[in-house]
Order: structure tokens, then sequence, then C-alpha cells
């Protein structure tokens, strides 16, 4: 489609908008594959994606736009993206729409057409709307909008060039589209916008379109509304008496979008016959109905931890003893020249945590793995809809259910997972809630503990840890919201997507992602903590019972003695699961170094009163968060938001142990 | 600038909180609540009843006056899915009170 070749390679500079559920994330990742980059937006907890890549001698900048479904100013999602069109002013814009549901995602177009950037239509989905009865006349369309449309099939990646080679055209010649139909208003607010948009003119900073500008006045938008108040207040007060005679002009302006929207659907769509039930609908008798939607939903749960302790578990146990075990050692025979301190400080501070890192990742790629497929099949929103009713009592909402699930995995990106949830009080409630979510590492744990103390019932034992959890969790939550936040919440509004066929590429980059950012975020944290941790066991000389490291066990170990554990030892491996959950296993073995014919848990086991056992799996399971979640707390909600989850969790654990052991020393059992 | 604007006007008599969710009556106008309509139900939406926020969020998935909205799921509690211009949307079961609609009558199965 490109008719001359470049003299020399070009940059060009290519965004890509749509609403959420277009495929946008798949075709993002079958263009730029594993050349992305994922960040932050600037000064934003946003994720950013961009990537670079050649394609017929154009070097190409592709950058993800947060999905959206508008651009007002409601949500940070858009003001990023339309603040990034208006001030960088990409080469061309490519605007995903979901042949599958046109007529909606129809809508962030009706918007974009307002901004200056040339526009590339890329239709995805016609295969699935296609398996609905639905047939989009691409050319019909094109030829009303007046833009380049392309029908692709990105989870197959077709038409995916075409697409490309159709937004490096309107890059290059961005001046020679036909004219573009845009979205009109009634005639007596079509006349406000007109004058508006004169008023303005020359007023504003010259990135910001005076007849965009003054439609986003007319529409109620905060943030262009408070600027045309600092930069113009006098058109602003006349502006201002027009639309005091003119209350339904934002009303007006959406309306003016779909009747723009329900034109082109007339003209290019062949719709279904009415009434037709589709594969959607009979999944969703099951799957969104009170009472099966929760068994489903349970079934689904205890599918993903199957998955993750069969397929994981065995990895982590042949990381542990055949990859680190013999690396540490070997490390410290190799260092056997170098004063103890050296080895001691690679072998067991180094590699240790190290290893603790690794031991993580067969866990998490099995859990974001499965995570990944139940999102990009169209599963989560359905769960999300299932909880919607017992998250109320919380005041929180479906969508809080999502980074909740997440933390069964890892509190970590639970907790990052927030960022879906607009609303800032529902968003710091949630924050507090995460970790008290047991996570796969406290599993670990009370799995392996639970049957040294408690043999046989140790299931048992297990479940009702994890129950402990879960009221305590909602407990919390109902009474947060009910002081804290008074009863309030926000409006539960989230689209159900159509079930369609997974795409392996998107499900192994948001595994690839997810992980990624785990290593980088949480990595450096336990690292760190592990070598100050190991240093503090081996200071002053390398005997751990002399240590600072048992100094502090013993200063607090008259708390244990409330729990019904006296043994300092215990309390120090409780203070080191601060690290990292696992750690207090790790700790263990040091502390109690394992004799020869004993194994761990039968030497641990012998110290313990049952109460006493039981109180202290209970502390561990509701301990403060691990050095990795305080880091990401602090990060999405600030340092106050950590201090208060650390102090709050630090309490209940103590006092549920407390209660836990004081109860069961009564019954004496 | 503590001027006031249409929609500032319109927050300040919006409800906040859910429990002032249920001033809004089941009719109004000889309308209906949206959740009122019970699964395969159609309707056209003759208002929103709510602020500036509210109102402008619920246009962005499609909820204006006048469009034809199909009720999927309503167990008499809880959310409930709508479609809405060819999308398959949950809502609350406070924010689907706030839609009044009119009825088309029953779907024939």
């Amino acid at each position: 489609m490109t008719s001359q070749a470049p003299a020399q390679a070009r940059t060009l500079t290519i965004a890509l908008a749509g609403q959420p559920n277009v495929g946008k994330t798949t075709v993002f990742n079958m263009l730029t594959g594993l050349n992305q980059h994922v960040g932050n937006w600037p000064g934003k907890t946003v994720e950013q994606k961009t990537g670079v890549f050649e394609y017929k001698g154009y070097t190409i900048h592709l950058v993800d736009l947060p999905g959206t479904y508008s651009l007002t100013a409601n949500s940070e999602e858009e003001r990023i993206a339309r603040d990034y069109i208006l001030r960088e002013q990409p080469d061309a814009v490519i605007v995903m729409l979901n042949a599958a549901s046109l007529e909606r995602t129809l809508y962030l177009l009706a918007e974009l057409v307002m901004l200056p950037s040339p526009l590339v239509v890329g239709l995805n989905m016609v295969d699935v709307a296609r398996q609905n009865d639905m047939v989009v006349e691409e050319h019909v369309l094109a030829a009303a909008l007046g833009l380049p449309v392309i029908p692709v099939v990105a989870s197959h990646n077709q038409g995916l060039e075409a697409l490309l080679d159709a937004a490096i055209e309107t890059a290059l010649h961005p001046e020679g589209g036909q004219s573009i139909s845009r979205p009109q208003l009634k005639p007596e607010h079509q006349a406000i916008l007109e004058r508006a948009a004169a008023l303005l003119r020359g007023r504003l900073p010259e990135h910001y379109p005076p007849e965009w500008a003054a439609l986003k006045v007319l529409e109620g938008d905060s943030e262009i509304t408070a600027l045309v108040q600092r930069e113009a207040p006098d058109a602003w007060e006349t502006i201002e008496a027009w639309l005091m005679e003119h209350e339904d002009t934002y009303l007006d302006i959406a309306g003016g979008r779909y009747a723009w929207i329900e034109r082109l659907v007339r003209a290019a769509m062949r719709q279904p016959r009415a009434g037709s039930i589709t594969l959607t609908d009979r999944v969703d008798r099951i799957a969104t109905h009170p009472f099966w939607g929760l068994v489903v939903l349970l079934g689904v749960f205890g599918a993903i931890f199957w998955v993750t302790y069969t397929l994981a578990l065995p990895v982590v146990n042949w990381l542990a003893d055949g990859v680190i075990t013999p690396l540490a050692s070997w490390s410290s025979r190799s260092l056997s020249f170098a004063p103890p301190w050296v080895g001691g400080l690679v072998s067991d501070g180094l590699i240790g945590g190290v290893g603790m890192v690794l031991s993580f990742i067969p866990i998490l790629v099995t859990f974001f793995a499965v995570l990944g497929f139940l999102e990009d099949v169209g599963y989560l929103a359905r769960a999300a809809y299932v909880m919607d009713r017992f998250m109320h009592w919380m005041g929180l909402h479906g969508r809080s259910f999502l980074p909740l699930f997440l933390g069964f995995g890892c509190n970590v990106p639970g907790v990052m997972g927030t960022r879906i949830i607009e609303d800032r009080r529902a968003r710091l409630l949630t924050i507090l809630l995460i970790p008290l979510v047991p996570c796969t590492a406290r599993m670990s744990v009370i799995t392996f503990l639970a049957p040294a103390f408690f043999g046989g019932s140790a299931p048992l034992v297990v479940w009702g840890l994890v129950a402990i959890n879960l009221l305590i969790l909602a407990v919390l939550g109902v009474v947060v919201n009910k002081i804290a936040f008074q009863g309030t919440r926000t409006a539960f509004i989230m689209e159900i997507p159509i079930y369609h066929m997974p795409n392996p590429r998107t499900i192994a980059l948001f595994v690839w992602n997810k992980t990624k950012a785990f290593v980088e975020g949480a990595g450096e944290v336990i690292l760190i903590t592990a070598v100050v941790v190991w240093w503090l066991s081996y200071w002053p000389d390398g005997n751990i019972a002399h240590s600072l490291l048992a100094r502090i066990g013993t200063w607090v170990a008259p708390v244990g003695h409330l729990l019904g554990w006296g043994d300092w030892r215990m309390t120090v491996a409780l203070l080191s699961s601060f690290l990292a959950k696992e750690n207090t296993i790790a700790t263990l073995g040091v502390l109690y170094g394992i004799e020869a014919g004993h194994s761990l848990s039968a030497t641990i086991a012998a110290t313990l009163s049952r109460p006493g056992a039981l109180a202290f799996l209970t502390v561990q399971m509701l301990f403060i968060p691990c050095a990795a979640t305080i880091a990401a707390i602090k990060q999405e909600a600030g340092g106050k938001w950590a201090a208060a989850s650390v102090g709050l969790l630090l309490a209940i654990s103590l006092l549920a142990g407390a209660a836990v052991f004081w109860i069961f020393t009564w019954i004496g059992w | 600038m503590p001027k006031r604007y249409p929609w500032h006007r319109i927050h300040a008599i919006a409800p906040r909180s859910h429990k002032q969710h249920h001033h809004h009556p089941l009719t109004e106008e000889g309308a209906t609540a949206l959740c009122q309509l019970s699964a395969g139900e159609l309707g056209h939406i003759r208002r929103i009843r709510g602020g500036h926020t509210f109102t402008t969020r619920m246009a962005t998935f499609g909820f204006t006056p006048g469009v034809e909205v199909e009720m999927l799921q309503n167990y008499g509690q809880g959310p409930v899915i709508v479609k809405v211009r060819g999308a398959r949307v949950a809502l609350g079961r406070q924010e689907a009170r706030r839609i009044l609609v009119e009825r088309n009558g029953e779907m024939p199965v």
C-alpha cells in the first residue's frame, strides 16, 4: 500500500486506542511480541505499554493507550489517553472496534474523530461477529465514516499487516483522507458550540483545539472546564450563562454520538434475527446464576489451586534441591580461601535470596497462566458479577473481587490489580483487605507444618485457618466500610464480554509481563532483605545463638509466651516471614539445626503444645504483609496506608493468635 | 470561581449514598425502574435518575434516553445483566433502579 520506498528509515509513532474487550491487547502483542516495554505513565499508577519494531523500512513506535470507554475526565485512564493524543500528536492513531459489539465500541471513535490526529479503524473479531450472525460490510463503514477501515482477526494474526500499512499510509498523508463524518448536535446546541469555540479560539494552550475544548466544556468535563475558567474567565462567564439556559446540552452530546453511531450501524451492519440464542447466553444461564454460578466459581477456584500445586510444587522442590542447595554448597566450598563471612554472605545471603525469588516463580507462572486464560476467555467478568452481592456487604462491588482473587496467587499483583477499581475509597479498602487473602507462600508454610503438628486432622486445620482469614477479611471490610466510609458505595457497571477462544500469545505475554513485574519489583526487596537477615543472624561471631537475631528474638519472646510458644526461635521464624512468607520454614531449619535422623517437622512438633501450634499457624496466616507487598501498597496507596496495613495486621494477628491459644487451652484440646 | 453551573447543581441534589438510593420510587411518571423488568422483557429508557457523573458514565456504556434495553438476567435481588446497543452490561441493583424504562411487553418465547 505504501507506494514510495523511503530513502532512509523513518520513525513513525502510532498510538493504539480502543475500548476494553475489543482485542486491543492482542493486536499490540501480535505486533510487538517481546519487543515491548511495560512501565507506568509518568507520575501515574496506570500501566503504559510501548513497543518498537521495524516494518517495511520504518521504525514503528507503537504506544498502547489505556483501554477506555470514552474520553471524559472521569478516570485517570481517560485523561491519559486524550492528553497523549493532544500533547504528543502521534503520526497516526489506530482505533480498534469489536465487530461483534460494533454499536457500543464505536462510542470511543465518536470522541476520537473530534481530535486532530489522523485515524485508521481496525475492525477486530469479525470471526466472532460472523459466528453470532452479524456481518459488517467494512467498505460501507469506511465510506460512511470517511476513514480507512481494515477488518482483522487479531487472535489469528489476520489483517494486521494491512492495518499497519493503512496506518503508515495515513501517517505519511494525513491530509489525503476523505472528509470525515462527525457527530452533530441539535441545531440550538450546535450554535452554542460554534459560538463557544469562537470565544475560546487563541485563548487556550496551543494543543487544545478550540472546537474540542468547547465541546468538552458543554459536556461538563471537569478538567477542561477548570482550564477554561483559568485561561479565559470572561469567555467562561458567557458560556456558563448559555449553559444555564440549556441544561440538557450534555445529554444531547451523548445522544448525538449515538445518533451518528446508529446511522453507521444501520448502513454497514446486518443484524442477527431477534431472539436468537447464542452460546454465550446458554453458558451464562449457569455461569452467572446466583447459585450455580457460585458452584462454578468454587470449582474454578479449586481447579486453579489444584493445577498450581500439582504443576508448580514439583518444580519448586526441584529448584530447591537440584539447583539452589548444590549451588550454595559449591559456592561456600569455592570461597573457602576467603574469610568465613564472605562464604556465608554469598551462599546463605545472596544465593539464599535468589533461591527464594526463584521458588516463587513456578507457582506464579502457573497461577497467572490459568488466570490469563480465564480473563481471555471472558470468565473473570462473570466471577465479578456472581460475587457482586457478597462484596456489597463490605461496601465494595464485583470489581473488587478480581484483585482479591489475584491475591490468592500472590498479594503483590493483587495490590497492583486494584487499579481496575475506579473509586478511590473502594480501591483503598480493597488494598487494606488483600493481605488477609492467604497467598501461595503462606499456604505452602501451613501445608508443610500442619501435618507435622496435627497428623491426620491437618486438612481440617488448614481449611479452618483459611476460613479464619476469610472471615476476618469479611468482618474487617464490613467494619471499615461502616465506620470509615459510612456505608457509601459507587456504581457497579461492567461489560460482560462474549465468550471467545483464548489466544495463547496473549496469555503467554500476560504471564511474562506479570512475572517480570514481580521479579523486578519484589525480587529486589526480597534479595536485600535476605542479605540483611543473614547479617543479623551472623553478626557478631557467626553463631546464630549469639546473633543479633537471637537477641531480638529473646527480647520479643514474652509475646510468644502469651500466644503459647515460649521458644524464641519460633518468634524469630515468624519475624523472618516478613521478608517472604515461606521463609518461616527456612528459618526454622537454620535455627533448629536439622540433626541426623530427625526431620525438621518432628523436632518442632516436639517443642509445642497443640494449642500453641495452632496459635502459631494462625499468627503466621494473619501476620504483617511481606516486604514486597508492603512495597506494593506504598507504591499504590502511599506510605500512610502501608503503615496502617502493617499496624492493623500486627494487631489482628496477635489478637487472633492469643484468642485461638486461650480458647483451645480452655477446651483442653 | 465559585459560580454554580448546571451539572454541579445537579450534583448537589444527586443521591450520594446507597441509603438515599431508595428514595427513587420503583415507578415514576408512568415508567418503571429497570430493576423491575424480568428476564426477557424489553423496554425503552425514559430517563436516568442521577447526577451528571452518573448520567455520563451510563451514557458511555450505551444507556441514553430512548434506547431499547433487554433484561437478560434478573433474579429479584443482586445485580442484573442487560443487553443494550448489542452489548451485555452488568449493573448493580441500585444502578438499575435509577434507570426509568417504558415496558414493551413480554417477549414472545
